[in-house]
């Protein structure tokens, strides 16, 4: 077949008559996006009686000599009828629902799929924000304590970090050696303390996490660490997570 | 300027395929009739990037879709909408980046007058149009990203950079590897003066101590660096930035304009750049004057995360 806009072809005959879909976003061979529907054309010598129908109805060139009939690219499939003839074409929308997939593994347990990071088994981590010196992380219920292995081979004012939980406080990793000089306690989200009651566990790793989320916060409050927003909420709330882990230690004596 | 958008389209509908198939859909859209913005040739000038490439280049950068990657080995797949968020001076900012439908988009920028975003939308070549969100704060923009049927990933550029490993020599046990066999293959090394490539032999690259040397062979590209008289076969820009380490004046960054710039012969990896990219959205420009890509709205913290990964010290 010629190329549509060969000079040659007004030349051909009826029999050679041929419908091209011209443009629009085709998705499989006669499949087009809806609303960016292909340009009806013919090439061939198209007489005066020539008739074009699609779905039944009578087509007309539109100005640019493309031919157009009510519902022409409307969704789902179309018949387009010439010099008994027949060709289908048809129309359709796109599906959402995009999955995202494990894409690049770099061995930190976490993958990048696009512009999006996610944990390798697809369960949901928090993500926060930390500076370098701030690697242990607390959450508002007893236990919930995590401690992120840092990398050494870059350094970096702030780091992102994956929790399993939604971190409340970062602490210098060792409270109770830390520096009081410069050591902070970091605010990342105002989360009240779970109740300590509600936290019964036999686990025996629920059990340690626990334990080391006490002494975590008993070792910040003895050592006196400030806060590093020093508002009077993030200063109340201290206090209130203060008072859980006391009334824990004393009950785990 | 609406052909990348209708690219992404097609990519979004058709979510995944060969290579082959994303150049013929290049050539098919691009070479439509009534696009008066191209002369609708897909051929480039001689020294021109082939159109192929720059709209998969982008479409990478923007984190719009993966290529030859885990998950599509010898293709591409379309990742899904992200608003690529992160921190600016007043809140924060996202672009939307992956899978695209119309009615995405639509929903994208009619964004519910509700809530307190502020939607642009810019337009550069070869390029899906970029819509950008700013917002007082990341929970509004999780709203939004609910609203237009997106993920939302906070500090975006951050989260890429801290899971890449960076641009280091290989290490005492890494694999070796050995040149290609065959005279056919055209041979560069990379002169780290001139920060240029040059043509050189196969006994040059045997010898060598030190090197970056690429071979070619029709479509075929492969990269070795020669440390330390090992032979080792890496990716293009990790070899260059480990031969590079530590080169004055490599990178350039600009804390008034936050600006980052580097040789226009040094592509970063290909995830760094998506990083650098995901801050302002925009893609690189390329500076004849001093042959440099440039890299806008980088944030003073991203640009010295992004040297020290490549190894590079900014200037």
């Amino acid at each position: 077949m010629r190329e549509e806009r060969d000079i040659l072809n007004v030349l051909c005959p009826a029999h050679e008559i041929e419908p091209h879909f011209v443009g629009g976003i085709r998705l499989e061979r006669i499949t087009w996006l809806v609303g960016f529907p292909p340009r009806i054309r013919f090439t061939g010598e198209l007489g005066d009686n020539f008739r074009i129908m699609i779905d039944g109805k009578p087509a007309l060139p539109a100005i640019d000599g493309a031919f157009e009939a009510p519902g022409w690219d409307a969704e789902g499939e179309h018949r387009l009828w010439f010099a008994d003839r027949a060709e289908t074409y048809a129309l359709r929308t796109m599906d959402e629902g995009w999955e995202r997939w494990n894409a690049h593994n770099f061995g930190t347990g976490a993958m990048i799929c696009g512009a999006g990071i996610h944990r390798i088994d697809g369960t949901h981590w928090h993500q926060a924000r930390i500076p370098p010196t701030h690697l242990l992380l607390i959450g508002a219920r007893p236990g919930d304590i995590f401690r992120y292995q840092a990398r050494h081979d870059v350094h970096s004012e702030t780091i992102l970090v994956l929790v399993p939980f939604a971190p409340v406080w970062a602490l210098p990793i060792d409270p109770i050696h830390a520096d009081k000089r410069t050591a902070r306690l970091v605010l990342l989200g105002s989360r009240e303390p779970a109740s300590a009651a509600k936290r019964v566990s036999r686990d025996r790793n629920a059990d340690r996490a626990l334990r080391e989320w006490v002494a975590a916060i008993n070792g910040a409050g003895c050592k006196q660490l400030a806060l590093a927003d020093a508002s009077e909420d993030a200063k109340a709330l201290w206090r209130r997570y203060r008072a859980v882990a006391k009334r824990l230690w004393k009950r785990m004596r | 300027m609406k052909k990348p958008n209708e690219l992404l389209f097609w990519l979004s509908a058709r979510r995944e395929g060969s290579w082959q198939q994303f150049r013929a859909a290049v050539e098919e859209i691009h070479s439509t009739e009534g696009d008066f913005e191209s002369d609708g040739s897909v051929t480039p000038e001689e020294g021109e990037f082939p159109l192929h490439q720059q709209l998969r280049l982008n479409l990478e950068r923007l984190g719009h879709a993966e290529f030859f990657t885990r998950g599509c080995e010898r293709g591409w797949r379309v990742a899904p909408p992200t608003l690529a968020a992160h921190p600016v001076s007043d809140g924060v900012r996202a672009v939307l980046c992956g899978a695209r439908s119309p009615a995405l988009r639509e929903r994208a920028l009619q964004v519910d007058k509700n809530v307190d975003c502020e939607v642009e939308v810019l337009e550069y070549h070869d390029v899906p149009q970029v819509i950008r969100f700013v917002a007082p704060s990341i929970s509004t923009l999780q709203q939004v990203a609910t609203q237009v049927g997106a993920h939302c990933q906070a500090d975006a550029p951050l989260a890429v950079l801290s899971l890449l490993p960076p641009c280091d020599p290989p290490s005492r046990g890494s694999e070796q590897a050995e040149f290609p066999v065959g005279a056919d293959w055209r041979i560069r090394e990379f002169d780290v003066v001139s920060i240029r490539w040059r043509i050189t032999d196969r006994q040059h690259a045997q010898t060598a101590r030190t090197g970056l040397f690429e071979f070619q062979h029709y479509d075929s590209w492969r990269y070795f660096l020669r440390w330390k008289s090992g032979t080792f076969e890496m990716p293009r820009a990790v070899a260059l930035y480990a031969l590079l380490c530590r080169h004055p004046g490599l990178l350039g960054y600009d804390n008034g304009t936050r600006i980052l710039s580097l040789p226009g012969s040094c592509h970063p990896p290909r995830l760094l750049e998506r990083a650098l990219v995901l801050c302002s959205g925009i893609p690189p420009s390329f500076d004849p004057t001093t042959a440099r890509l440039l890299y806008s709205d980088v944030p003073p913290d991203i640009a010295h995360f992004a040297a020290d990964l490549l190894r590079q010290r900014l200037t």
